[in-house]
């Protein structure tokens, strides 16, 4: 009973403490990808959604060059079908990606195949990748922690940018490269 | 319409996140796959920011106007020498916004 207790106890501690790894090492990705945030939700609010909208593109979609692009499109007026195709040819990238955690991921039940394949984002998986090389070994609960924690950054500044949207435009642009650089040098680390 | 793009862009980039985690899909990726794939991460980033950092109206522009690129040096010295991430990104955000 005691050894049971204890045994459910240290599971417990060890997930928290690799969640919590995942979000702090994540972190300044977070930090880098908040100026991109608040350029798409001023770009949305620019090209017409409402607030519930453009809440709910960072909230579903969750991919800041396809929502930009996609937002574009629609203010140049173009159909749904070829903003779908510009998307398809955007996100094709995060094929590689499942592909390269599919020996990772695949194995786990299907809440957790959902979970982290909805939170599978380029800083994702410049994280899982260098930690999976670091420790030689997928670490399902430090994935969870950090997709999380960005999916919270990427949200928040989303809904910020309500409040004070146009005129950060102009920054957000100049910033929005530097998201990527990071993630780059991250994964390089 | 647009919750009608929202939802059909959510489902084109959960498909292409989740594609290859189904187990259900007949795949076996072998070891120098597996490997080809563990360079996929700087792989495509350096595809995604290269063409920011280097190219300005239509041409490349390596030269040292070219503010994205001063600023993407000074995050590359800064990762290099310091191996932090978290000082890499802020340093190097607040140069390019405040000094560049």
């Amino acid at each position: 009973m005691t050894v049971s207790t204890n045994t459910a106890q240290l599971q417990f501690s060890s997930k928290y403490t690799a969640m919590w790894r995942g979000a702090l090492e994540i972190s300044p990705l977070s930090i880098a990808v908040i100026p991109w945030g608040i350029l798409a939700g001023s770009l949305a609010i620019e090209v017409g959604l409402s607030a519930v909208e453009s809440q709910a593109m960072s909230a579903i979609v969750f991919a800041g060059a396809a929502q930009l692009v996609a937002l574009g499109m629609v203010k140049a007026g173009i159909g749904i079908v070829g903003i779908l195709l510009t998307t398809l040819l955007i996100t094709s990238r995060h094929f590689l990606y499942s592909m390269a955690l599919r020996r990772d991921i695949s194995p786990l039940p299907t809440k957790w195949r959902l979970l982290l394949g909805f939170l599978l984002t380029d800083e994702l998986f410049a994280i899982v990748a260098t930690d999976n090389s670091q420790r030689h070994k997928f670490d399902r609960w430090y994935a969870l922690g950090a997709g999380l924690c960005f999916y919270i950054s990427w949200n928040v500044a989303r809904g910020d940018s309500r409040k004070k949207h146009s005129q950060h435009r102009a920054m957000g642009i100049r910033f929005c490269y530097s998201r990527y650089f990071y993630c780059l040098n991250s994964a390089i680390n | 319409m647009i919750w009608l793009i929202i939802i059909g862009m959510a489902s084109l980039v959960f498909i292409s996140r989740y594609a290859f985690l189904e187990p259900k899909l007949p795949l076996k990726l072998s070891h120098n796959t597996q490997r080809f794939l563990s360079y996929a991460a700087p792989a495509v980033l350096t595809a995604i920011f290269a063409p920011i950092v280097l190219v300005r109206e239509n041409s490349l522009a390596i030269t040292f106007d070219n503010n994205y690129l001063i600023g993407a040096i000074i995050a590359c010295l800064l990762a290099y020498f310091t191996r932090n991430t978290l000082l890499t990104a802020l340093v190097s955000m607040g140069v390019f916004f405040f000094i560049l």
